[in-house]
């Protein structure tokens, strides 16, 4: 199992704007944002920089041990991983939203969802490109998380839980398997030659879970 | 009326300080206080709309929310002294047992609070038993049970069939939240609706509840 701490992730000020619109403001070309908003967004982003603390493990694995089969039967190696940008952004959210500044807490929030997601980005790709070598010629799947791609929450997230040891990242399964601190991602990537290489973007223009903050469309 | 624009721009704007002073000064002038919160609540569901419509964000609604909570806090002792009920209807919300995921239900909270349902926030990682006592307790129409799990999405069933069990199901309208529920979900547990933000939970409980 491999560490990643030096983790270096950029906040994408567009992104944390679609995050905080509506699905009918999302669906249209162009979003005016006033100027106050803005400079509200951008203020929180700054201040939210030093209380974002990404860490990472991961392990490359046998595919042909991990269940379910459907999932992993064409793959060769899986790269298993469980990303974090700690408590601490997470802590401020919920203290904007306690004493009531709703408005606050609503774009620390949106931040911090980014943030997961851009470190999940980040060691997603370090890890590919620390192995390109072994795995020249070779597929790669999107990274797929357990609860979406018809995976089963429960099994995938004890799979993962069982096999790395994020207790050095700080992260930690609650019986609901649900990970603190929250802005915490789980997720596999196969790779082999004849791998279903759409996997983890195909089902999601058929997923009933029409709200999910992460659906992907055609264009990732 | 210059007031009720006044009103409408304290509230669409988001501005706490002016929304306060409205309401001081309404209540300075004597001002039948209905009416005043009516012009209030007006600007609050055209915030809701705007929001629903793509042209407000996210932090705009509920700045717009903060304002008029601010407004309500001062107007609400004038209401009191009327003895006159002005709530649309008493509301139990709460994220289920083993989901601490806050920010959802309480952004659907702030916007029942501030259209004018009476709310009552029992956080997250709420026992389903609790959100029953409470609403019995309270004589609530509607309970709101959040949970953005699959793994945790069984207590909002489990919420349902412990009111049939207790023969109450009747009593309550069901609102279930989360981005795991789909339609298929409300449908096999027998709620009463879901909604996919906090502007169409308000409107879909004003339909439920014929108010």
């Amino acid at each position: 199992m491999k560490s990643i701490k030096d983790i270096q992730i950029e906040l994408d000020e567009e992104e944390i704007i679609r995050l905080l619109s509506s699905k009918k403001g999302n669906r249209r070309k162009k979003k005016k944002i006033s100027s106050i908003l803005s400079e509200n967004i951008r203020e929180m982003m700054k201040s939210s920089l030093e209380l974002i603390k990404p860490k990472a493990v991961y392990d490359i694995v046998e595919s042909s041990s991990l269940n379910p089969k459907f999932l992993f039967k064409k793959s060769e190696k899986t790269i298993l991983a469980v990303c974090t940008i700690g408590k601490d952004l997470e802590t401020r959210g919920s203290q904007f939203i306690s004493k009531g500044e709703l408005s606050k807490g609503v774009i620390m929030d949106a931040i911090a969802s980014h943030a997961a997601e851009q470190t999940a980005e980040y060691v997603n790709k370090t890890i590919i490109e620390d192995i390109k070598d072994e795995i020249k010629g070779k597929k790669v799947t999107l990274r797929f998380s357990p609860g979406y791609c018809q995976w089963e929450l429960g099994k995938g997230q004890e799979m993962i839980f069982n096999l790395l040891e994020t207790d050095k990242i700080g992260v930690t399964l609650s019986e609901s398997m649900l990970m603190t601190p929250i802005k915490s991602v789980s997720f596999a990537i196969n790779i082999g030659e004849e791998i279903d290489d759409e996997l983890g973007s195909r089902d999601c223009e058929t997923c009933s879970m029409v709200n999910c903050a992460y659906r992907r469309t055609k264009k990732f | 009326m210059i007031i009720e624009k006044e009103y409408k721009e304290a509230i669409l704007n988001g501005n706490i300080s002016l929304a306060e002073s409205l309401a001081k000064k309404a209540i300075d002038d004597n001002l039948e206080i209905n009416l005043v919160i009516d012009q209030f609540s007006e600007a609050i569901r055209e915030a809701g709309d705007l929001f629903e419509e793509g042209e407000f964000f996210l932090p705009e609604l509920m700045r717009s929310a903060e304002a008029m909570k601010a407004a309500m806090a001062i107007l609400e002792p004038k209401i009191m002294e009327s003895k006159e009920d002005r709530f649309l209807g008493k509301i139990v919300i709460g994220t289920i047992e083993g989901d601490i995921h806050d920010i959802g239900k309480t952004l659907v909270a702030a916007i029942m609070s501030a259209e004018g349902f009476e709310v009552f926030d029992l956080g997250a990682d709420v026992p389903v038993d609790k959100f029953i006592d409470k609403a019995e307790e309270v004589g609530a129409q509607l309970i709101c049970i959040s949970a953005l799990l699959t793994t945790t999405m069984v207590g909002q069933k489990r919420l349902i069939d412990n009111l049939k069990k207790r023969n109450i199901r009747d009593k309550y309208k069901i609102l279930i939240g989360g981005a795991p529920v789909s339609r298929k979900w409300v449908e096999e547990i027998g709620a009463d609706g879901s909604a996919e933000n906090a502007v169409s939970a308000v409107k879909l409980a004003r339909k439920l509840l014929e108010v």
